[in-house]
């Protein structure tokens, strides 16, 4: 199945989006929760 | 050249589609999807603080509690709350009920979630807490404590950056909560000692706090080797001091501004506070080096932060220290803010008579 151009256009942009909402999240967030070995005890 | 972040499209579009699923994670984990609250406690080890003790008083041990202690670190090794028991018991001719609750960093959500979880299923007489605000983000424990289903009607009136703080834990906690629906933890294993490590330092071989109704005693000194040390009897014993119109000139009150997220928190634990019929003390907890020796320094006035009745004690910090050389106060310190063992066992028994005091005088009415 051929994926649109536009429909290509959306999915990269929601990569972008969902990306840069993540690094916010983080960023206003304890400094531990930079910290991979923290995340994962977490998990 | 550097390659594609994506081989495909496709690719893309299934990266999409897994950050939208552990980024919306927290909203589809709905009540009756979360594990129960007793799961929060159990996943937690000694790292972390009290949490196995605090998974015993919260949800296994029952009954009345008359006095508990409750804060961060500072306050579980601070407090020799079998001194406490053992003296209550006396004074009320009765089996008194003391106990320390505590967890490591400060952060006046951790203390109103954990006092939440008491209070649901225990009545408390008396909370002794202390000052435990930290910043405008979620504690770093968050991601256990806090369930955005259950817990975000309480961020009411928390600044949206907290807000985001709040969100970013429930993505963090929610794989875990996840896994508690597929099973269940396992409980804390009986030992005499524990260990854990703290940044570069390993606390080995410390008494349960399982065995000293939760207090932590720490027989170590982080500059320089722990020897077991009793100061010696003054002609003017140091003694706590109770906020009043006659003592106030012995209290002062920095003003500094608080975060609007953890006077917003302290607000809602003075709300439950009173919703309990539970007295709040607020001890000022010692530090080796206090900004202004003379006086009884803390953070606020905290009545006002509280917005309810909260009585202020402390110790004033020359009178607590007199008698004793640099040297020989630095012996009742872990570090410059944690007592340690015997910093413990004497700040208790300068404390104890104003907390017997108050807690009777609480009896009679």
């Amino acid at each position: 199945m051929k994926i649109k151009a536009s429909t290509e256009v959306c999915i990269y942009f929601l990569v972008i989006i969902l990306s840069l909402a993540a690094i916010l999240m983080i960023l206003c967030s304890p400094e531990q929760f930079r910290d991979v070995k923290i995340v994962y005890q977490i998990f | 050249m550097t390659p594609p972040a994506f081989s495909s499209t496709r690719q893309a579009l299934g990266f999409v589609l897994l950050l939208l699923f552990l980024l919306l994670l927290p909203l589809l984990l709905q009540k009756p999807l979360l594990p129960p609250r007793a799961e929060i406690y159990s996943s937690l080890s000694w790292g972390a603080g009290s949490f196995p003790w605090l998974h015993d008083q919260i949800f296994e041990e029952k009954g009345d509690i008359d006095i508990a202690f409750m804060g961060s670190s500072r306050m579980g090794w601070g407090i020799d709350t079998s001194q406490v028991e053992e003296r209550l018991s006396q004074a009320l001719g009765r089996k008194a009920v003391v106990r320390s609750l505590w967890w490591n960093t400060p952060g006046c959500d951790a203390l109103y979630y954990i006092i939440q979880d008491l209070l649901r299923r225990r009545n408390v007489h008396c909370i002794v807490l202390h000052d435990c605000t930290s910043g405008h983000d979620a504690h770093p424990r968050a991601p256990y404590f806090f369930r955005w289903a259950e817990d975000s009607e309480e961020l009411d009136g928390v600044p949206l950056i907290s807000k985001i703080s709040f969100y970013t834990s429930a993505v963090l906690g929610a794989p875990r909560n996840l896994l508690g629906l597929l099973r269940t933890n396992l409980p804390a294993i009986p030992s005499p000692d524990i260990t854990w490590q703290g940044g570069s330092t390993v606390f080995s071989n410390i008494p349960n706090p399982f065995s000293r109704l939760g207090a932590c005693a720490v027989p170590m000194r982080i500059d320089a080797p722990f020897v077991e040390y009793t100061p010696p009897p003054t002609a003017h014993p140091a003694e706590p001091v109770i906020y009043s119109e006659a003592t106030k000139d012995q209290f002062r009150f920095d003003g500094t501004k608080f975060f609007a997220m953890q006077s917003s928190f302290l607000r809602k634990v003075g709300d439950l506070a009173r919703a309990h019929h539970t007295r709040l003390i607020c001890l000022h907890m010692p530090l080796v080096d206090e900004p202004n020796p003379s006086v009884i320094e803390e953070t606020a006035y905290w009545p006002d932060i509280f917005q309810t009745d909260v009585t202020i004690m402390g110790v004033i910090p020359s009178r607590f220290k007199d008698g004793m050389s640099d040297e020989d106060f630095r012996k009742l310190f872990f570090n410059f803010e944690h007592l340690n063992a015997n910093g413990q066992k004497y700040f208790t028994s300068v404390i104890l008579p104003g907390l017997l005091q108050l807690y009777e005088n609480q009896s009679k009415h």
